[in-house]
């Protein structure tokens, strides 16, 4: 896959995410993708992956993704994102929390025939918990 | 710069970890690169770099780095790490736990006449605290 077609299926989605347009969001990925959070753990299959990402924006409906430019090298590449966002629906079978976050996450991402075959998600995911008020933490005296 | 004068620059950082070699690290950066990251905050200037990157070879003299492949395009690079090791020094003023931690971490780096100039680094900074028991958290109900 050239640059171009790297960067326009980047771009195509993200702006399905943003647009919570899960038909194209679900279009980037091949059909035994491969996703790896530390939230939604090891996801396989395109509709898995859809799933877990609607999970994730219905527990931040107002999520808001600001990208970096991509770095792009062959057939992978790394997002750096912005993310912020409010609980407002339940995480983990937790409820709801009402708190705001703000935290990067870095996407790696490998493609295969136009479609993403892995993705990887990087963060503070002990520091996203805390800030939403799911987990407490407190230094050990 | 050429891709592959980028990637010898990694790898001579990569030596430098694996190497506990401060001085060998530092000439990795240029004199006014900035580094952006969770446990050292921003630092300006390789001598500042150099400070940090000594507390974290204290901390965790054992520390082992195991890199894959760079993404690089152009001027940037990101690479993603598997850090691990344990906590047999200092660490922000907290005495050692003797615990061990292992975390993906991801640097972004831009490189300008074969040095670094500006690094970002990402990774889980409050799962590193509670893994080697700085922190505790426990769910908030």
């Amino acid at each position: 896959m050239n640059r171009e077609g790297m960067a326009a299926l980047l771009v195509q989605r993200q702006d399905a995410m943003s647009r919570r347009d899960w038909a194209r969001f679900r279009e980037t990925y091949a059909e035994s993708a491969r996703v790896e959070s530390p939230l939604a753990g090891q996801v396989t299959g395109r509709d898995a992956i859809v799933r877990a990402s609607e999970a994730f924006f219905t527990a931040f409906p107002d999520a808001v993704l600001t990208n970096d430019p991509p770095v792009i090298d062959g057939d992978r590449a790394t997002i750096v994102s912005e993310v912020v966002g409010t609980h407002v629906g339940e995480i983990l079978g937790l409820p709801a929390t009402g708190r705001a976050f703000r935290m990067p996450i870095v996407f790696v991402i490998v493609v295969e025939n136009n479609l993403i075959v892995h993705e990887r998600r990087i963060y503070d995911f002990t520091g996203l918990l805390v800030q939403i008020g799911v987990l407490r933490a407190k230094p050990v005296s | 710069m050429t891709r592959e004068a980028i990637q010898a620059l990694l790898d001579r950082r990569r030596s430098a970890v694996l190497g506990r070699d401060t001085e060998a690290f530092g000439a990795v950066y240029a004199e006014s690169a900035q580094v952006e990251s969770p446990l050292a905050g921003h630092l300006t200037g390789r001598e500042a770099i150099m400070r940090a990157q000594d507390a974290v070879f204290n901390a965790f003299p054992d520390a082992a780095i195991v890199e894959d492949v760079a993404l690089i395009d152009g001027e940037r690079a990101a690479v993603i790490a598997d850090f691990s090791g344990t906590q047999t020094g200092e660490i922000l003023g907290l005495p050692p736990t003797g615990r061990a931690f292992r975390i993906p971490v991801v640097y972004l780096s831009v490189v300008r006449d074969n040095q670094i100039v500006s690094e970002r680094r990402i990774y889980d900074f409050t799962g590193l605290l509670v893994q080697i028991g700085v922190l505790k958290a426990k769910p908030a109900s």
